[in-house]
């Protein structure tokens, strides 16, 4: 895609993983904020002391919520979910010893910690996936109400608090939901419009061909005509005949002959790499792009793909063997490769002892990228992270780099 | 990078998104009216139960005042919107609060500092985190303190740090959901959006159509000297006649071919629908690929939109001495202003993104492509 205009998919992505982030930080202020509130109600009614454990139960879902934020990932928010239900119903039980009234008329004081875990919308990159964490919360929250009246032996009220947040939430993913469907319909598609934008360059381009063999053969023919004497020698007569063989033959206009166009605005393969990134970021591996240069490369597509899929093995091997939570790629641009690379400070191994069945390393990277003539390079050690260096050709040189690569690097 | 996530709105940086996701403002409007409604009870128990619906009005308008600002092709929303975003849905919050002095109400389940936290989230992709963060921190100081001066010497369940905390709870978490997701869509957007692509891909085309009109046209061009250029080929000999009409036959096919080289893209949607094109410098053939989609797309929406004239439609192109190219379009449309920018600004947007100093009245719009 070459204007600048966000695919769409990545777009709304980006939205509602957004969304769910303000999740975290409403909850994480709703904790926060309940903190004051317990230590003056608690210091009112002379029970301070019986402020700690309750405080100390928020900062433990705090840090909870923290935990999850720096994972995103599913093990984490479940883990938040179980650690939040203990936390929650204790906080709620501990609170109720030190101030019996508060079950009538300070719930508010009590169903902190219980709205704290329906906003936790977490890696939600779908609405429909933000409406399931959002009902799932909820219902945790519920159950450690209910816990707690029996438990307490109180009655059983969950407050509006929880209420209020779930129905806020839903609303949120809905609209979302629907804005992306209406988006769906009324936004131009600019992928087909480039197809049809290709397809008129391909019409103009036969134009243009038929134009000029009309021009070299015809025009020219007809002009010898009106210059040549009234007797064509053998020689002038043996070139009509085959400006007329090229114009019947019209060899130019072959099906079979393509068009390439090379836009140097092209941002489809930059799209596929961001694209890719942010699928790994959501789900909790933060990924640093860095590059150098200002030349534009020309790759050939079936080595752009090969380099798009082995860069999506590596980032996904650092996600799942490596214990690093940050990836750093980087991409180095010269005249005869591009070149990836992609480090992490992970718990490392030993290459030479990668078992065969390791399909990530072997078949996903360096098959994929050495059947397209590229190399692969792997430095690792136990203890010491990974760095990957995969190299592909490059077709052709748009734009030159306007220094030299060393110069900068160094 | 930090920094431009901080200063760049959401809608500034995707323009396409908020266009249909202006919606969310009348949502977030909705809401203050369904909460304000759900906590009616409470009205009556007040000395002027009448200045809760006022309150209410006033914070779901201002929600109303956001997406009425955000329509598309106004100018983005700055700090004067805001300022009145956050005015008036203060004012509804001190109204409310006037409404229930001297009434002993639940602070907790208090609609006003909720209605005022939506109106504050509903400006989130319209204004930068920075802006949001300085506009929703000095109003959420403000109209937190004025509300619990107002409300809070009727409360007895809570103490006065705790009611100052839950009358500023909604309001905290409605800047902080705000300040958030702002700066978290656009730090995430921003390098997808601003890096230049150093690697290009070609796209190979081929079109039997088009090929097959191709070879209808050369078969039309050469219909006549075709067959006759054979005879003289035939024959080795040439007559005064054929030299006459080698001549004639000459001059159509030259006059042929210098209006087939003339031809731009743009002419290629001329011929297809009634669209006028005046490029006297063939400066459509300048455009880059992004602009002739974007123009083009354009184009086709308001050739198909209902109750435009496509006689009117008329595209003129001009050199400037800078290099660059003004193009000027005009249209006559009969639609309603509303509907008319509802069906054309996603057109317009993508234009946007593409060329310079675009700008659109009811009737014309003009650009620059660099």
């Amino acid at each position: 895609m070459r204007v600048r205009v966000l695919p769409r998919d990545v777009a709304s992505g980006i939205i509602t993983g957004s969304v769910a982030s303000l999740g975290w930080a409403i909850g994480a202020a709703t904790l926060v904020l309940a903190i004051p509130v317990v230590l003056e109600t608690t210091a009112r009614a002379g029970r301070l002391p019986a402020a700690w454990l309750p405080i100390g139960l928020l900062l433990l879902m705090l840090i909870s919520l923290g935990f999850v934020v720096w994972r995103a990932r599913v093990w984490a928010v479940a883990a938040y979910l179980v650690v939040g239900f203990v936390a929650s119903t204790t906080y709620e039980l501990t609170l109720l010893v030190a101030l019996p009234g508060a079950i009538d008329t300070q719930i508010y004081l009590l169903n902190r910690p219980a709205v704290a875990l329906v906003l936790v919308g977490l890696a939600a990159r779908s609405p429909v996936a933000g409406i399931g964490w959002s009902v799932l919360g909820f219902v945790v929250s519920t159950a450690s109400t209910f816990a707690v009246s029996v438990l307490g032996q109180v009655p059983f009220r969950p407050g509006y608090g929880p209420i209020v947040v779930v129905v806020i939430s839903l609303a949120a993913y809905l609209t979302l939901w629907g804005v992306q469907v209406v988006q769906r319909r009324r936004i131009p598609n600019i992928e087909e419009l480039e197809a049809e934008n290709d397809r008129l360059a391909h019409g103009e381009d036969l134009a243009r061909r038929t134009t000029a063999a009309v021009h070299d053969t015809l025009l020219n023919d007809l002009s010898i005509v009106m210059n040549a004497p009234d007797v064509l020698d053998a020689r002038a007569r043996a070139r009509l005949r085959q400006d007329l063989e090229t114009l019947s033959g019209a060899e130019w206009l072959d099906a079979s002959s393509q068009l390439t166009m090379v836009d140097d605005q092209d941002g489809s393969l930059r799209n596929d790499i961001m694209r890719l990134i942010s699928g790994f970021q959501w789900r909790g591996l933060s990924v640093h792009v860095t590059g150098s240069g200002d030349g534009i490369y020309r790759l050939d597509p079936a080595i752009a793909t090969a380099f798009v899929d082995a860069l999506g093995a590596a980032l996904e091997n650092v996600l799942r063997h490596s214990g690093a939570t940050v990836a750093e790629v980087e991409l180095v641009y010269a005249p005869e490769a591009v070149t990836v690379m992609v480090t992490d400070e992970g718990v490392g191994f030993d290459p030479a002892k990668v078992a065969h069945d390791r399909l990530g390393l072997r078949a996903s990277i360096e098959a994929r990228i050495e059947a397209v003539g590229g190399t692969v390079q792997i430095w690792s050690t136990p203890g010491s992270g990974t760095s990957i260096a995969m190299s592909i050709p490059v077709r052709s040189i748009l734009r030159e780099h306007d220094a030299p690569h060393h110069q900068e690097l160094g | 990078m930090a920094r431009a996530s901080a200063t760049v709105s959401a809608q500034q940086l995707d323009p396409l998104s908020w266009f249909t996701g202006r919606v969310v403002p009348l949502v977030f409007a909705g809401l203050v009216v369904l909460y304000g409604a759900f906590r009616i009870p409470t009205w009556l128990t007040s000395p002027l139960p009448w200045l809760q619906p006022v309150g209410v009005v006033l914070c779901a308008g201002a929600c109303v005042l956001v997406y009425l600002l955000t329509r598309p092709l106004r100018p983005q929303l700055g700090w004067g919107g805001g300022i009145a975003t956050v005015l008036i849905a203060g004012a509804g919050v001190v109204v409310s609060s006037i409404g229930y002095s001297g009434a002993d109400i639940s602070i907790e389940l208090w609609w006003a500092p909720f209605g005022f936290a939506l109106a504050l989230a509903s400006l989130a992709p319209y204004l930068s985190a920075r802006r949001m963060l300085e506009l929703g921190g000095t109003s959420a100081v403000v109209v937190t303190v004025v509300a619990f001066w107002l409300v809070e010497p009727d409360i007895t369940v809570w103490g006065p740090l705790s009611s100052m905390v839950i009358i500023a709870a909604p309001i905290v978490c409605g800047l902080v959901a705000a300040v958030t997701f702002s700066y978290v869509l656009v730090s995430r957007m921003t390098p997808i959006i601003e890096q230049r692509s150093q690697m290009v891909l070609p796209r190979e085309t081929t079109d039997a159509e088009a090929e097959q009109v191709e070879r209808l046209r050369l078969a039309r061009l050469s219909a006549r000297a075709v067959p006759f250029l054979a005879g003289i080929a035939e024959a080795g000999r040439i007559t005064p006649a054929d030299r006459a009409l080698a001549g004639q036959l000459a001059r159509r096919l030259r006059d042929d071919l210098v209006t087939q080289s003339n031809l731009t893209w743009l002419d290629s949607i001329a011929k297809d629908s009634r669209l006028v094109v005046i490029d006297h410098e063939h400066r459509a053939a300048r455009m880059r690929p992004a602009q002739r989609v974007a123009l083009r797309s354009l184009l086709r929406a308001v050739l198909d939109t209902p109750g435009a004239d496509s006689t009117s439609l008329l595209i003129e192109l001009r050199g400037r001495p800078d290099g660059a190219t003004a193009v000027a379009v005009s249209m006559d449309i009969e639609l309603p202003e509303g509907r008319r920018i509802m069906h054309l600004a996603p057109y317009y947007l993508t234009l946007r993104t593409a060329v310079d100093d675009l700008t659109w009245d009811a009737t014309s719009l003009s650009f620059t492509s660099p």
